[in-house]
C-alpha cells in the first residue's frame, strides 16, 4: 500500500511569552513542549485516529501536518516530498491535496458569504471558471446532502444549523478532491443526536473515494467508529499506537486504559469500570521527568519518575511507551 | 458540616404539572415547554435529555421560574416540598432559590469573576445567602471544596489559574454551599474533556449518594444521563416524549426518538453498530407540526401520526411513551431501527 502522509521526529516548541527574565534574556529560556518527536504514517485510503486529552499536543499536529505552523523539527513526507520546510507559496501546490475541517463550524464560516461564495472559494484561488464553479458546487452540496443543493447556496451562515454549517466546511474541502484531510474534532461541537450523520458521511468519502484521514478527536468512541488504526498522545509524545480493535479492546498503556474508562455508555451493560481517574494533564512547560504519565499512573514504579520508556514494540505489532506493558 | 439531615428518602420532593412555559419572538410564541410532568423523589435523580432546541434547558430553568424577559408560564404547577413556585411571590421565591433549590450551570468558565479569588466568591455567597460570619463561610468553603475533591489551598487561587475540571467542581461547591435538597444541572460536564468528565461524574454521583440531594440533571448526551440517573426524561420539541426507569428506558426504549438518540452513539465498550442519525432537525416551536410532534423525522409515521398527539402508553418498570404504536415496534425486537434502516435507502 501506497504511503499518503508519513511524519518523522516531529517537534514543536513555543517560547513562554510574557516572562521578564526571559525577555531580559536572563535565566533559563521556558518552551511549550507542545510536539516533542512524534512518528506516524497514513496510507493511502486510511483513516487515522488521533486521540488524547486537551493539551496533549493533537491539534498542534494536525496544524504541523497542514503546515499552517511551522515545525521546529522533522520531516512531513507528503506524497514523497518533505513540505516541513516549504515556505507559503511553496506550499500553495501542496495545499489543493491536502485540506483541513476545524473544529467549530460557527468560526470557521465567514457571515458575509452565501454557502457558495464560501464553497467556491478554494476553485476561485485554483483559477477555475465561474460556471464550472457553480457547477462543483453544486455536486458538492448535494455530496454532503444539502439538498436541494441550490436552495442551500443562497443561505448564509446565520440561516444553517450547527450541522448543516459542519456539512458546508467539509463540502468546502471536498471540493478540491483532496487526496488527504486532517479532520479536528469536527463533530464535538455538535450535538450527539447529529454526529452520525457527518461521521457516515466522511466514512463514505473514505470509502468511495479513498480520500486518506487523519481524525483528530478527544472521544475514543468516535475513534474506534471512524479509524482503522490510533495514535495516543500524552504531553506531546505518542505513548501507544496500533490497530483501532486491539488498541480499545486491549489497552495495554495505563493512560490508553484511562481514557477508556472515562467513557460513558448509554447502555447500562457497558457501564465503565470503577477505574481511578487519577489527576490532571501536566504542564508541558516542565512535564514530568521520566514518563510523563508516571505521576497520575495507577501501576508507577521509582523508574517511571526516572527512566523515560521508549515507545516500543509490543508482541502482537502495537507500539507501546511504558515500561511495564507487555 | 451540619449534622446528616433527617433522611426521608423517597418521599416526594418536586410534583411538576403540565408546566407550560412559551417565550415571545418575532415571529410569535416558541412553546419551548409544553404540558410537562413528572415527580421527583428526594434523593433521586432524573435526567432530562434532547437535542439543542428541544425546551431541556428551558424546562431546567423554568423550574426555578429563571424566565427570559420575553417567557411566561401559562399553565401549570411546580410544587415544591408543598409550596406551588408558580404564584410564589418573588421574594419568597428569591429565598429559596439557593438555599434549598441550587444549579449548577454548563459555563462555569464564565461564571466565576476572574478578578477575584475563587475562594472569596464562595465565601461571599454562602455569607450572602447564610448570614454566615467570615470565618465561619470560610471554613465552610474549604470543607466544600475537600467534598468535591479539591485542595483547601485553592480557595486562594484565581479562576485562571483553575482547569475546566476544577472550575466545575468549584461550581459544585458553590451550589452545595447552603445545602439545597434539589440542584439542578444543566450540562454540567459537556464543555470538560472525557477523563475531567468521567471524574466530575463521578463526583456528583458520590455527593448525590452521600448527601441524599435530588436532581434535574439535563443534557444532550444521553451516556452521560445513563452514568447518574436513575430515571430519564426524554424531550422533544417542548414535550417529554418517553419516561422510565434508566434500565429499562435505556436497554428497551419505546419511542422511535429515543431509539434514534440511543443508536446514534457510538460504543467504545459494546459490539459496534452502524450509527444512525435522525434525519431533519427539531422543529420551529413557534410552529410546532400537528399530531405527534416527531412524525416529520419519525421513520415508522403514519396518518394517524401527523394528525393526533399520541397520549402517553405505559411501558416498562412505570415508564410511559407518547407513540402511537409502542406495541408495533415492541414487536419488531431488539433495534426496530435496523429493520428500518434495512428498507430505507
Amino acid at each position: 500500500m501506497k504511503t499518503a502522509l508519513e511524519v518523522k521526529d516531529l517537534y514543536k516548541h513555543y517560547p513562554v511569552r510574557g516572562s521578564l527574565l526571559g525577555a531580559l534574556g536572563v535565566g533559563k529560556r521556558r518552551v511549550v513542549h507542545a510536539v516533542d518527536g512524534i512518528s506516524f504514517a497514513i496510507e493511502q485510503g486510511e483513516i487515522l485516529g488521533l486521540v488524547g486529552e486537551s493539551g496533549c499536543g493533537k491539534t498542534t499536529t494536525g496544524k504541523l501536518v497542514t503546515r499552517l505552523e511551522a515545525p521546529t523539527g522533522g520531516s512531513i513526507l507528503f506524497q514523497g516530498r518533505d513540505i516541513a520546510g516549504l515556505s507559503q507559496p511553496q506550499l500553495r501546490t501542496v495545499r489543493q491535496d491536502l485540506q483541513i475541517i476545524f473544529q467549530d463550524p460557527y468560526d470557521s464560516l465567514d457571515p458575509r458569504y452565501t454557502v457558495e461564495m464560501a464553497v467556491q472559494e478554494p476553485l476561485r484561488a485554483a483559477g477555475i471558471a465561474a460556471a464550472e464553479r457553480r457547477r462543483r458546487v453544486e455536486e458538492t452540496l448535494d455530496m454532503v446532502e444539502l439538498r436541494p443543493a441550490r436552495m442551500f447556496m443562497s443561505r448564509y451562515p446565520h440561516e444553517l444549523s450547527g450541522g448543516q454549517r459542519q456539512r458546508v466546511a467539509i463540502a468546502r474541502a471536498m471540493i478540491v478532491r483532496p487526496t488527504f484531510v486532517i479532520a479536528d474534532e469536527p463533530v464535538s461541537m455538535l450535538d450527539v443526536s447529529i454526529r452520525a450523520g457527518l461521521l457516515g458521511l466522511m466514512r463514505k468519502w473514505n470509502r468511495e473515494l479513498g480520500v486518506s484521514f487523519l481524525f483528530i478527536t478527544h472521544d475514543l468512541g468516535v475513534a474506534r467508529y471512524m479509524s482503522n488504526r490510533i495514535v495516543v498522545m500524552y504531553l506531546g509524545r505518542i505513548v501507544e499506537t496500533g490497530e483501532t480493535e486491539a488498541i480499545i479492546g486491549r489497552p495495554k498503556h495505563p493512560y490508553t486504559q484511562m481514557l477508556i474508562a472515562a467513557v460513558p455508555d448509554p447502555d447500562p451493560r457497558n457501564r465503565r469500570p470503577e477505574q481511578e481517574l487519577r489527576g490532571e494533564v501536566a504542564s508541558a512547560i516542565d512535564p514530568p521527568s521520566g514518563c510523563h504519565f508516571h505521576p497520575r499512573c495507577p501501576i508507577a514504579q521509582a523508574i517511571c519518575a526516572v527512566e523515560d520508556p521508549a515507545l516500543r514494540q509490543l508482541r502482537d505489532g502495537r507500539l507501546a511507551a511504558c515500561h511495564f506493558a507487555e | 458540616m451540619k449534622a446528616p439531615r433527617e433522611s426521608r428518602s423517597g418521599t416526594t420532593l418536586l410534583t411538576v404539572r403540565d408546566l407550560t412555559m412559551h417565550f415571545q419572538v418575532g415571529s410569535g410564541w416558541v412553546r419551548a415547554v409544553d404540558g410537562v410532568s413528572f415527580e421527583l423523589r428526594r434523593g433521586e435523580t432524573l435526567g432530562v435529555v434532547g437535542e439543542s432546541g428541544s425546551g431541556k434547558t428551558s424546562l431546567g430553568y423554568a423550574l426555578l421560574r429563571l424566565l427570559p424577559s420575553n417567557g411566561r408560564i401559562l399553565r401549570g404547577s411546580i410544587v415544591f416540598d408543598g409550596t406551588d413556585l408558580v404564584p410564589l411571590p418573588d421574594d419568597e421565591l428569591r429565598r429559596l432559590r439557593w438555599t434549598r433549590v441550587a444549579m449548577i450551570f454548563q459555563n462555569a468558565m464564565s461564571a466565576l469573576n476572574p478578578v477575584f479569588r475563587v475562594g472569596d466568591q464562595i465565601v461571599d455567597a454562602i455569607r450572602h445567602h447564610t448570614g454566615a460570619s467570615r470565618a465561619v463561610a470560610r471554613e465552610r468553603a474549604g470543607a466544600l471544596f475537600e467534598l468535591v475533591g479539591l485542595s483547601r489551598t485553592r480557595l486562594r487561587g484565581y479562576p485562571h489559574e483553575f482547569s475546566g475540571g476544577m472550575k466545575q467542581r468549584a461550581m459544585i461547591a458553590l451550589a452545595l454551599s447552603c445545602e439545597p435538597d434539589l440542584v439542578i444541572a444543566d450540562e454540567p460536564t459537556t464543555a470538560l474533556d472525557v477523563v475531567a468528565q468521567g471524574q466530575v461524574l463521578r463526583q456528583i454521583k458520590d455527593l448525590q449518594r452521600d448527601l441524599d440531594l435530588a436532581m434535574v440533571f439535563v443534557s444532550h448526551d444521553i451516556s452521560v444521563v445513563a452514568e447518574i440517573c436513575k430515571d430519564v426524561a426524554v424531550m422533544y420539541a417542548g414535550e417529554l416524549v418517553e419516561y422510565g426507569a434508566a434500565e429499562h428506558l435505556l436497554t428497551e426504549p419505546r419511542h422511535p426518538y429515543t431509539m434514534a438518540l440511543l443508536r446514534s452513539f457510538p460504543s467504545v465498550r459494546g459490539p459496534q453498530k452502524t450509527l444512525l442519525s435522525v434525519p431533519g432537525s427539531p422543529p420551529d416551536l413557534v410552529r410546532p407540526p400537528s399530531g405527534c410532534r416527531f412524525h416529520p423525522r419519525c421513520p415508522f409515521a403514519q396518518q394517524i401520526c401527523r394528525e393526533v398527539s399520541p397520549p402517553p402508553v405505559a411501558t416498562a418498570g412505570a415508564g410511559w411513551a407518547r407513540c402511537h404504536f409502542t406495541e408495533e415496534i415492541r414487536r419488531l425486537g431488539q433495534d426496530p431501527l435496523d429493520v428500518v434502516a434495512a428498507v430505507t435507502p
